[in-house]
């Protein structure tokens, strides 16, 4: 397995498109374009000043057909461990990161009849891609777009004036909200349902699909999840014979990270497998979606980007 | 779902249907003795709220008595009798095509009419969690020739004259889904005319 | 950046089988065998270059065949057009394949190949082939086939594009000319496992299982590649259940005395690579043809070769249709192995 490779990369815009999002975009340091990416793809903005670096996954907004740059809509997080903050605060025009290679957890399924695209808040930004595609291919979708206001609603104007017939959106200001029971009820076979907010209302939407009689292999779904913190531990590499200490805040592969051991990672949030790791003792705390329940019985596989020890401490098989 | 693994991954093998819990509409779709099976499904489902069910079938008299017995009106909404497979076959996308997600299929039958109701199903959009079948009744093969592209139908030996170009062809278990057909090829293409006794594996 | 020449007289891959080997082809041949035994692995790496001169420099090789192998192509797809197809939801991925072979191509062998883009309206030259194609990206109307079939015309070896979805991966459109005893009329649709299913042992062991996974998880920028082989009787390319009717005699015609001519070593370098917009997979199929008097001039292949032969599983001996001649070509390299 690969670790992503990385362009050094410099923003060339920075807008605050509403309230609590900015928009930025990036160019190549090399002046070579970024390259066409499927429609759902996120790629890992690498930050970092002084002390403090981050590693974050965004998705990929902006049609997929200009080439030159990489757009990005984020959103500041007040209780989030300090990446979305950083973009906010520190990154400007002219500032220089790191762009991950492009991966997709959240592609269009190509075979769909109908694309129902359910956003809520900041989860808009994958489907600004999916739209691109849907042009090109001349596909049948609806975007159902919750947001607090236009205020905050970002690209909603633009959304709603560009496809009056797809597009509904769902005004909380305005006490009106997305019944999801009602939108999917009425749905045709060969419905493809895509997900992705606020992980409530992803769930609800789960839970309704589910219950709606939606098979799995129909409803697609993304959170990008961050770590939550833990205790702190520490870790024995058992190659390289390293001993690292896991902080609180911070996860295991971030210290991982920090003491210069590179694994592979792509997604950072525990879904896409990249950074499974053997481990040869200690009890695991397994907080992803990704191993089967008997990989994680078997206590020999974790995921470093978002579980952590049990007890305080791991050997490794690094 | 009722495909298991076996010997050759892309051999279909079947098992008695088995009912989904989450489904919200049914569309019970049989022919012949296919029948059983959809009454056998029918009275080990044990719904846990009301769900639509619709039966579409062909069959003799015979069968036409057992439908009206088990598929009666406190079990089933609909009951379309079609004169044979074809009428069918013609009516099910028009269905599909009105039909909205929750639906689940259960198809029973012979193989090739569960793999043409498959092919309907998936041109609508339906995955194969969507639909659930069981074969009841001969294991006659269809033979697809690589050779002259045609396709035989009802083989129920190894070996046998493929009805397009006349060759001896062997049949082999992998087996296409979009074609409901198992791949055949020419048995004597190393020596020609050494065909070995043909065994009947398929009845 | 490569200079090839190509054979200018055509060789052909049937009927007289003109087809040969210069040394320096001969020189470059991807011998498959790691060990003296042969057993299925998911022997896969990066495809990330390779010494200069062999068949691993370049994304695509093109060699001294070219010429000779688009002709053969387009003879098969005249017989049988059949031998290209594609399900209608694979547009993308089809755009993707003709970006990616024209720029590799044009890129790596700048000598016969350019590409000019100003936006969507790009020119496509192929010099061998005396082509000159103005088009615009995304509209199918502006190229004279489809997207897939268009380009694949012109690059050597068979490629297929594989849909991922529901965490696997489904062979939605194929250009298959040269196959190695699979149907693409048969096949086309299939997933992962459903296609790999004739292949005996490799299930047993969870090969097919961990390659998926693998593959799954292969990046933008970062293809993969393997080699796998057979053996073929004559030079023959287009060894296709279509036409096994035809050819499968050629098996039982082996002798001592012409096991050096007529038993050819096919080996596929069989590349994996992401494709941008649509997400889905390139798997390219790039075969190589040598007779096994041209690998046995190599001591260390003969004799390699012969250990391969000797202790193949019966099981593969079958799959890969070598039994009724296996004693003869063991018996044959063992001159190479005293």
């Amino acid at each position: 397995m690969n670790t992503p490779f990385s362009y050094p990369a410099r923003v060339t815009s920075v807008n605050q498109i509403t309230p609590l999002i900015k928009h930025f975009s990036f160019e190549r340091i090399d002046g070579k374009p970024f390259g066409p990416f499927s429609a759902g793809s996120h790629a890992v903005v690498g930050m970092r000043e002084g002390d403090e670096s981050y590693k974050n996954p965004y998705s990929l907004v902006g049609a997929s057909n200009n080439f030159m740059r990489y757009e990005m809509a984020i959103r500041l997080e007040s209780n989030g461990r300090g990446g979305s903050l950083f973009m906010h605060n520190n990154v400007k025009v002219g500032t220089e990161l790191e762009i991950g290679n492009p991966f997709n957890l959240f592609p269009v399924y190509k075979p769909a009849k109908k694309h129902l695209m359910i956003a809520g808040g900041v989860g808009i930004t994958p489907f600004m891609a999916y739209i691109h595609e849907m042009n090109l291919m001349n596909s049948n979708f609806e975007l159902h777009y919750s947001i607090r206001d236009f205020e905050y609603g970002a690209f909603a104007k633009e959304l709603q004036s560009q496809y009056p017939k797809q597009v509904k959106l769902y005004i909380q200001a305005d006490d009106v909200l997305a019944n999801f029971n009602k939108i999917l009820n009425s749905q045709p076979l060969g419905t493809h349902v895509y997900v992705c907010g606020p992980h409530r209302m992803v769930g609800d939407l789960l839970r309704i699909a589910d219950e709606l009689g939606w098979p799995s292999t129909s409803v697609h779904s993304e959170e990008f999840k961050a770590p939550d913190p833990g205790n702190p531990f520490t870790v024995t590499l058992a190659k390289s014979h390293h001993e690292i200490n896991v902080r609180a805040r911070e996860s295991l592969l971030e210290a991982l990270e920090h003491a210069n051991v590179e694994i592979p990672y792509s997604c950072r949030g525990g879904a896409c497998g990249f950074c499974k790791t053997e481990v040869i003792n200690g009890d695991i705390d397994h907080r992803d979606y990704y191993l089967t329940d008997a990989e994680k019985a078997s206590g020999k596989f974790m995921m470093p980007c978002i579980s952590r020890a049990q007890g305080d401490h791991l050997t490794l098989d690094l | 779902m009722t495909e298991i693994v076996s010997e050759m991954k892309s051999k279909p093998v079947y098992s008695p249907l088995q009912y989904d819990p989450k489904s919200r509409w049914n569309l019970f779709i049989g022919e012949g003795e296919g029948l059983i099976g959809l009454i056998n499904l029918l009275s080990t489902s044990e719904s846990i709220r009301p769900v639509t069910t619709n039966l579409m079938y062909t069959g003799s008299d015979v069968e036409k008595a057992y439908a009206q017995s088990y598929f009666s009106p406190s079990r089933c909404n609909k009951i379309s009798r079609f004169e044979n497979q074809d009428a069918l076959l013609a009516e099910l996308p028009e269905i599909l095509a009105s039909s909205r997600m929750g639906l689940r299929l259960y198809i029973c039958g012979l193989e090739t009419f569960l793999w043409k109701v498959a092919g309907i199903a998936r041109a609508a959009g339906m995955h194969k969690s969507e639909y659930n079948m069981q074969l009841i009744g001969s294991k006659a093969r269809r033979v697809y020739c690589p050779h002259c592209e045609a396709t035989s139908e009802g083989v129920t030996t190894d070996i046998h004259e493929c009805d397009g170009c006349g060759l001896s062809l062997i049949n082999c278990d992998h087996f296409s889904r979009e074609m409901g057909a198992y791949l055949g090829f020419r048995v004597d293409a190393e020596v020609h005319g050494e065909v070995p006794q043909r065994q009947e594996l398929y009845r | 950046m490569t200079t090839v020449a190509f054979k200018q007289s055509l060789e052909t891959y049937r009927g007289d089988f003109t087809y040969a080997n210069s040394e320096k082809a001969i020189k470059r041949f991807p011998f498959p065998y790691p060990e003296d035994q042969y057993m299925y692995s998911v022997n896969m790496e990066y495809h990330d270059g390779g010494e200069p001169g062999s068949i691993l420099e370049n994304a695509f090789d093109i060699d001294e065949h070219y010429l000779s192998e688009m002709e053969e192509r387009r003879i098969v797809l005249e017989k049988d057009p059949n031998r290209f197809a594609t399900l209608s939801h694979m547009d993308l991925h089809q755009w993707d394949l003709l970006e990616l072979l024209m720029e590799s191509l044009s890129r790596d062998y700048p000598e016969h190949f350019s590409l000019t883009k100003e936006n969507d309206n790009w020119v496509w030259e192929n010099r061998p082939l005396d082509i000159k194609q103005s088009f615009i990206f995304g509209d199918k109307s502006t190229l004279p086939c489809e997207p897939a079939e268009y380009i694949t015309r012109q690059a050597q070896g068979d490629f297929v594009l594989m849909d991922q979805r529901d965490d696997d991966l489904y062979a939605d459109t194929a250009m298959i000319t040269c196959a190695a005893d699979w149907s693409v009329q048969f096949d086309l649709g299939m997933s992962f496992m459903e296609w790999h299913a004739p292949v005996p042992l490799a299930h047993g062991m969870g090969v097919f299982e961990r390659a998926l996974k693998y593959l799954l998880m292969v990046r933008l920028g970062q293809p993969v590649r393997r080699l796998n082989w057979t053996l073929t009787i004559n030079s023959r390319m287009d060894t296709s259940p279509e036409v096994y009717h035809e050819w499968g005699h050629e098996r039982a015609s082996i002798t001592p005395e012409n096991v050096g001519q007529k038993i050819h070593l096919r080996v596929e370098l069989q590349t994996l690579f992401r494709l941008p917009r649509s997400n889905g997979m390139l798997f390219g199929i790039r075969t190589y043809l040598i007779s096994m008097e041209d690998l046995c001039k190599n001591p260390a292949w003969a004799k390699r070769m012969h250990r391969v032969v000797k202790t193949l599983h019966p099981e593969i001996l079958d799959y890969k249709g070598i039994t009724r001649y296996h004693k003869t070509l063991q018996g044959w390299l063992s001159q190479f192995d005293q």
